[in-house]
């Protein structure tokens, strides 16, 4: 039997309009549309991406900045529609994309756990069951009753990721969120996923830290200006993208 | 094959609408109608339930008539009457006076047109009627025989018939073609829905609370405030225009609520999209989730407001019907049209913020062509047409009959708010799938 695919990506392309100018009014618009001035710059973050992850492996993206990195997990979690080609996820995907989203900042930590947990579709009664275990994880036991409003970025992070790997998900998709907090949290996060991993759970990583890929990954995907440069093997791949930096 | 299903569906739903329009709105030439639906054109009326007063009637030889002599026709059920076909011989026709009597047994005067047909006379009457009556004004020597008396009331039957059928059908054909072309993308959403009903309720529960954050009365406000507006405008009207204080202040509560429901679920919703930017942008959520929170934001407003209106009707002392049991009904048909427009607005706004500026003064105008603070009876008959096409009047008269009239919805008031309703659901939920995996690009 083929071994199960869990994320399959197939010729993805994806571009942006950028407007010239910004137009957000009707009447701007229909002048705009009577001269013929509504000219847009065609931007494209990502084209013709391929990659296939076979459940459980582990895969690293990596690439300077702007070359699609973030678009291509957007793509993914499905915040972002391709304009051409198509994925398809197998199994429940947690994005760690950006923790917090969906955090209220006037509510306080107690509400936010019920209503982040629910944006990432856990039910009220499973919150509640794990509710200490989130508390005890993000160190956030004294400030139960506290609106976030009043939290350092670091306090935010911690929350947001005990949130977000509360349940083990199928797919794991990790944003350059590890370099958030100090030291002791990032090895507790590190520590998180690599249980997760060893579930046997997908992972994608984005990651500017070579060596926090070299350490994680099986595979590694170059993307330079939207396009796949290489994908192979960690050690290989990672060869290459430190002698372009270098030369 | 697909684009080809699209097409065909596109024209389809086209040519109903415009021929709902066509059929319903466009006034033809009777002759016309009458041919074309000759075999239910006319209704005769059975001689033996014309009620003759004052004077013997035996079809034959004219009589005498009385100055309080009248005929009195009296109509299977209510409907427009168009025209009155009275065979029989008239003199000076002009000197009759026609009474119409409508469902709720009031009786007002209306102006009938007669025409000469051969030996015939036609009496044109307009009017929604139960029975009609015939008086001829005191003169002497005036008589008249009727041998046969018919009615034509299909006009209005074919107007809003078809209207309704075919706007139930264009609605009908854009859920089958949404349901056949992307059936398997709709399970996935709703599956996905299913899963996000706790963000939703969450979502309802945190937006009480912050509405009524740091304020004393937190939810009672829901309820104070159209107790309140509706004392200020009864003030106002019981003084100025003399309306009866109880009376009016019934009918401008029960409208307020819906139409208030109606503003509340559609302005939140409208910039519902917009104000979720952090979360679209970040994570993913099927969109349409906000819009229906807003909605149901809005539902459990109106719903704790329902409270004003009992303490009113207790107050006024309205006699409960059992009818009033069937108050969730307009609500729920209520509740699916907001949902509807919602989608609608939603989407605009997202990439038109200039909506939402003018939508605050569409609901000025809107608010004047719904009856909520005149009674339907002031409006001339031009302008109850106007009003009738706005879906709210049939909204607001069907909540203010079930629960303060005690009067038992017709299949006809139904139908029609259920074809508001999905008309404008199917709209909606096109509008909002066509446009949403771009509404990123524009919040």
């Amino acid at each position: 039997m083929k071994e199960q695919l869990a994320v399959d990506i197939e010729h993805v392309t994806m571009r942006f309009n950028m407007p010239k100018e910004k137009i957000d009014n009707i009447k701007e618009y229909f002048i705009k549309l009577l001269k013929r001035q509504i000219r847009y710059e065609e931007f494209t973050a990502l084209s013709d991406v391929s990659l296939q992850v076979k459940s459980g492996e582990v895969v690293g993206i990596i690439g300077l900045n702007g070359s699609g990195k973030s678009t291509l997990l957007k793509i993914i979690s499905g915040i972002l529609k391709p304009c051409e080609g198509s994925v398809r996820t197998h199994g429940t995907i947690s994005p760690l994309i950006e923790l917090g989203a969906g955090f209220d900042y006037e509510l306080t930590t107690k509400e936010n756990i019920f209503l982040n947990g629910a944006v990432l579709g856990f039910d009220h009664a499973f919150l509640k069951e794990k509710y200490d275990e989130i508390l005890d994880f993000a160190e956030l036991r004294d400030f139960e009753n506290v609106a976030i409003k009043n939290f350092s970025s670091g306090m935010v992070a911690r929350l947001g990721f005990a949130i977000a790997t509360l349940v083990k998900p199928d797919i794991l998709i990790v944003d350059e969120i590890l370099s958030v907090g100090d030291f002791l949290f990032q090895q507790k996060c590190e520590k998180r996923i690599s249980e997760m991993m060893g579930g046997g759970t997908t992972v994608l990583i984005v990651s500017h830290s070579i060596d926090q890929i070299e350490r994680l990954c099986n595979r590694v995907i170059w993307l330079e200006h939207g396009k796949t440069q290489m994908i192979g093997e960690t050690r290989a791949v990672c060869e290459q993208y430190k002698q372009t930096g270098r030369s | 094959m697909k684009k080809g299903l699209k097409l065909i569906s596109v024209i389809a739903v086209i040519l109903c609408v415009v021929c709902g329009v066509f059929f319903g709105l466009i006034r033809f030439n009777t002759d016309t109608i009458d041919n074309l639906f000759k075999h239910r054109a006319t209704q005769k009326i059975d001689l033996s339930t014309v009620v003759w007063t004052g004077w013997d009637f035996s079809g034959e030889q004219p009589v005498a008539m009385d100055a309080d002599a009248s005929v009195t026709i009296t109509l299977d059920e209510a409907v427009e009457v168009n025209n009155l076909l009275l065979n029989g011989s008239f003199q000076r026709l002009n000197s009759m006076k026609v009474y119409v009597t409508d469902g709720n047994g009031a009786e007002t005067e209306i102006e009938a047109k007669a025409t000469q047909k051969n030996e015939d006379y036609l009496l044109t009457i307009r009017a929604e009627a139960k029975q009609i009556r015939i008086l001829p004004v005191e003169e002497e020597g005036e008589s008249f025989s009727l041998s046969e008396a018919s009615v034509n009331p299909k006009r209005v039957h074919v107007n809003s018939y078809v209207l309704l059928v075919s706007v139930v059908a264009a609605a009908v054909l854009l859920v089958s073609i949404d349901l056949i072309v992307d059936r398997a993308e709709i399970v996935r959403e709703l599956r996905t829905t299913i899963r996000y009903r706790h963000l939703i309720l969450d979502l309802v529960s945190k937006d009480i609370k912050t509405k009524y954050r740091r304020s004393v009365l937190g939810l009672l406000w829901s309820v104070l405030n159209p107790l309140l507006m509706m004392l200020v405008l009864t003030a106002v009207f019981s003084t100025i225009f003399n309306f009866r204080t109880g009376d009016f202040s019934v009918y401008y509560l029960t409208g307020y609520l819906m139409f208030n429901f109606v503003t509340e679920a559609t302005t939140f919703s409208m910039t519902s999209i917009i104000g979720a930017a952090g979360l679209i942008k970040k994570v993913y959520i099927p969109k349409f989730v906000f819009p229906l929170e807003k909605c149901l934001f809005a539902l459990v407003n109106m719903l704790f407001s329902l409270i004003a209106a009992v303490i009113v009707f207790f107050v006024v002392g309205v006699q409960p019907h059992w009818v009033i049991l069937l108050f969730p009904l307009p609500i729920l048909y209520l509740f699916v049209f907001n949902f509807g427009v919602s989608l609608i607005l939603a989407t605009l706004n997202t990439f038109f913020r200039d909506v939402g500026y003018l939508y605050n003064v569409f609901i000025t105008i809107w608010m004047y062509l719904t009856p909520i603070i005149y009674p339907v009876e002031i409006l001339p008959s031009w302008l109850l047409q106007i009003v009738k096409l706005n879906p709210l009047y049939h909204y607001v008269q069907y909540f203010r009959n079930v629960t303060v009239y005690g009067v038992v919805p017709s299949l006809k008031d139904n139908l029609i708010c259920i074809a508001f309703s999905l008309l404008f659901l199917m709209i909606g939920i096109r509008v909002f799938r066509k446009k949403q995996d771009k509404f990123i690009f524009y919040i």
